[in-house]
């Protein structure tokens, strides 16, 4: 086959290549000595995969003005507070915001 | 001793000159109403691969496609035996000839394309009409600056997200004529724009690669990966199926370390 293969960029295609690789972690990193750490990125990615679409619906719904002044005052706080305790969280677990992240397809990265 | 198989092709012809595939381990063909798998022996213990693996296994599907259509197996892929094998053959038989007709005579491109994500997204802020105090119900509380905030970064987002579908049906745009069928995603990384595959006629190759080289000429922001023509990788289409059954090898592939 008469294939070519041609960038303007290689450094730069190397990079992003690798970060598109390292979107999922080839293996869930469970031993004896690291399970509650493994256990928790776990669970904490999956909370902040449904805070991020808690976040993405209110902000939907503030665009369109469907929420009253009441409701975004409440959902402004439930969502900090919740985004306050998931740093409290990462923080006891020693895990950091890209530790939780995950290439969601069409809704884009999680963080 | 496990079999590496490379491809599944519409074809029971033997090839005539030696092939030679992972090990330097000749290749062999089980044949199977009409088609043959491509396969040869592995005796690595564990079945670690590695890249330069990868490039034999793509040596040997590029062979295999001057002589027959194929469809490409994922690297990596091991049997346990010939039987194994023919099992396989015989429960996707249909699915196999569907693939090889839809593909024959064509061919995969691929297209990657980076923007300045920092740039564009500065563009967009500065495109942004200055926030109202109290804009949107959003109040002056901890609880309303928040949602200020938020909203201010979903505001970004949605524009960019917008900006980036535009991009992508200009560049998409060039291609179609020459396309049969096309991959995109949008945004895998902030800078990734596009990540694009295009199956094309084999006879129009030469068309779609003038297509990329027109795009690339022009000046703009954005960078160019482009690669072709490969064996349809992306392209082979196999329906999950909803039971468990005998022989399941082709999604549990027995001793795979991949890449």
């Amino acid at each position: 086959m008469n294939r070519i293969v041609e960038t303007d960029a290689p450094e730069a295609f190397a990079q992003e290549l690798v970060q598109v690789s390292n979107i999922l972690p080839r293996r869930i990193e469970a031993n004896p000595d690291n399970v509650d750490k493994g256990l928790a990125k776990l669970v904490l990615t999956l909370i902040e995969l449904i805070r991020k679409l808690m976040e993405k619906q209110a902000m939907r719904r503030v665009e369109n003005r469907s929420l009253t002044d009441e409701e975004i005052e409440r959902v402004g706080e439930t969502l900090m507070k919740l985004e306050q305790k998931m740093g409290e969280l990462k923080q006891v677990f020693g895990l950091k915001d890209e530790d939780l992240n995950l290439h969601l397809g069409p809704l884009g990265d999680l963080m | 001793m496990s079999l590496y198989i490379y491809a599944v092709m519409d074809s029971e012809l033997e090839f005539a000159a030696p092939l030679l595939g992972l090990d330097c381990s000749p290749v062999g063909f089980i044949a199977c109403g009409g088609m043959s798998a491509a396969f040869s022996n592995l005796e690595r213990a564990g079945g670690r691969l590695g890249p330069d693996d990868a490039l034999v296994h793509e040596a040997v599907v590029e062979k295999l496609m001057t002589i027959a259509t194929v469809l490409p197996f994922r690297f990596g892929t091991l049997f346990a035996s010939q039987k194994e094998v023919l099992i396989m053959m015989v429960e996707h038989v249909t699915e196999f000839r569907e693939n090889l007709a839809r593909l024959r005579h064509k061919v995969e491109f691929s297209l990657k394309v980076l923007w300045p994500a920092e740039s564009v997204e500065r563009q967009v802020v500065q495109s942004l009409p200055p926030a109202k105090s109290g804009g949107h119900g959003l109040s002056n509380s901890a609880a309303g600056q928040y949602m200020a905030k938020r909203f201010g970064a979903f505001r970004i987002n949605q524009l960019m997200e917008t900006e980036a579908d535009r991009r992508i049906a200009e560049i998409d745009r060039r291609f179609s004529r020459w396309t049969v069928e096309k991959k995109l995603e949008r945004l895998l990384t902030p800078n990734l724009l596009l990540k694009a595959v295009y199956l094309v006629e084999a006879d129009r190759q030469e068309e779609f690669k003038q297509a990329y080289a027109d795009m690339q000429r022009e000046d703009g922001d954005l960078r160019y990966l482009f690669s072709g023509p490969w064996p349809p990788y992306n392209f082979v289409r196999m329906r999950q199926r909803s039971e468990p059954q005998r022989s399941d090898v082709i999604n549990k592939p027995t001793a795979v370390t991949l890449l």
